[in-house]
């Protein structure tokens, strides 16, 4: 917990048509750490996330992922040195069986694989499958485990817990807790709250075009401004 | 297929004069098919995947264009050794 963080993303600015999304927001992944971002809907969550990983370029700040400083960054340079991202829709190519996109990373990376991994999202029956043929749930277990066995030093997972059942949010909030303690700098977006608090060491705030860090989910909570503006008044009530 | 569709469809504009096509059109034809690869991908999703891979979408037009090109050639030398 201790480390600095791997991937900084400092000073970012975005705006859309002339509409300012983000206007000087920061972003730490800290090695070891699970980092949720959360905000309202709209605020350039998913847009800081997408700029972190060289998805979109900003107009204005930087990204350092390692040693390496970019303005403009770019997924597959960083995913080089060991990012990987999850993003909204699905990441996997309907072209590939889940098997052979466990493949293409262990041929890829050199890495070997776990097949505990497999195990543990109960992926075994789907090795076969195309992307197309499986729920939302298994197709976001499929995903979380190919990124697990990339063993990634850093991983940007964009609202990973949308649309899942209880039992599933557990098993993808478990695969992100098991990243964390190998080492891995994990963040994570979202608007269910309290699952992702769950699993989340940091919590930053997204909001009016800038971020906060708000230290634990703990302390978070217990952040009167935070409350009144994001959790709204029945969590105050609480 | 992709290569096969396109350059069956400039040889049906030329009137099946003859298997090879020319030089300005080989270009034409490759870019064509590297755009249309590139979005076939993204159609596909496979975009996302090959970065997380460290290849970058570039590659993936780039790899079109190359394979159309050496089908090309392919073709030329095929044509010159039958005659036609």
């Amino acid at each position: 917990m201790s480390e600095g963080p791997i991937l900084q993303a400092d000073s970012i600015r975005k705006s859309y048509g002339g509409r300012n999304v983000l206007t000087s927001a920061s972003l730490n992944a800290i090695p070891a750490t699970v980092t949720a971002v959360v905000g309202n809907v709209g605020v350039g969550k998913s847009t800081l996330l997408r700029i972190c990983a060289g998805l979109i370029t900003p107009d204005d700040g930087w990204v350092k992922f390692g040693e390496a400083q970019f303005s403009r960054a770019r997924l597959h340079e960083m995913s080089r040195a060991g990012l990987y991202f999850m993003g909204e829709g699905s990441g996997l190519a309907e072209s590939l069986t889940v098997g052979e996109h466990f493949a293409m990373i262990v041929k890829r990376f050199g890495v070997s694989l776990d097949e505990r991994v497999i195990e543990s999202f109960s992926l075994s029956q789907f090795l076969d499958s195309k992307p197309y043929s499986l729920s939302t749930g298994e197709r976001r277990r499929a995903e979380l485990a190919i990124a697990m066995s990339r063993r990634p030093k850093c991983l940007i997972a964009d609202e990973p817990f949308r649309e899942l059942d209880p039992i599933t949010c557990e098993q993808i909030g478990c695969g992100l807790r098991t990243l964390a303690s190998d080492g891995c700098a994990v963040v994570v977006s979202g608007h269910e709250v309290h699952t992702i608090f769950d699993y989340s060491d940091r919590v930053t705030w997204v909001t009016a075009g800038t971020t906060y860090d708000l230290g634990t989910p703990q302390n978070a909570s217990r952040d009167e401004w935070f409350k009144r503006d994001f959790l709204g008044p029945s969590v105050v009530a609480q | 297929m992709l290569w096969f569709a396109l350059h069956f469809f400039l040889l049906m504009i030329a009137g099946f004069s003859s298997l090879r096509i020319p030089t300005g059109s080989v270009l034409i034809l490759a870019t064509i098919g590297g755009a249309l690869g590139f979005i076939d991908a993204r159609r596909r999703n496979e975009l996302l995947f090959l970065q997380n891979l460290g290849i970058a979408p570039s590659m993936v037009v780039g790899a079109w264009v190359v394979t159309i090109v050496f089908l090309e050639i392919a073709i030329r030398f095929i044509a010159v050794a039958a005659g036609v």
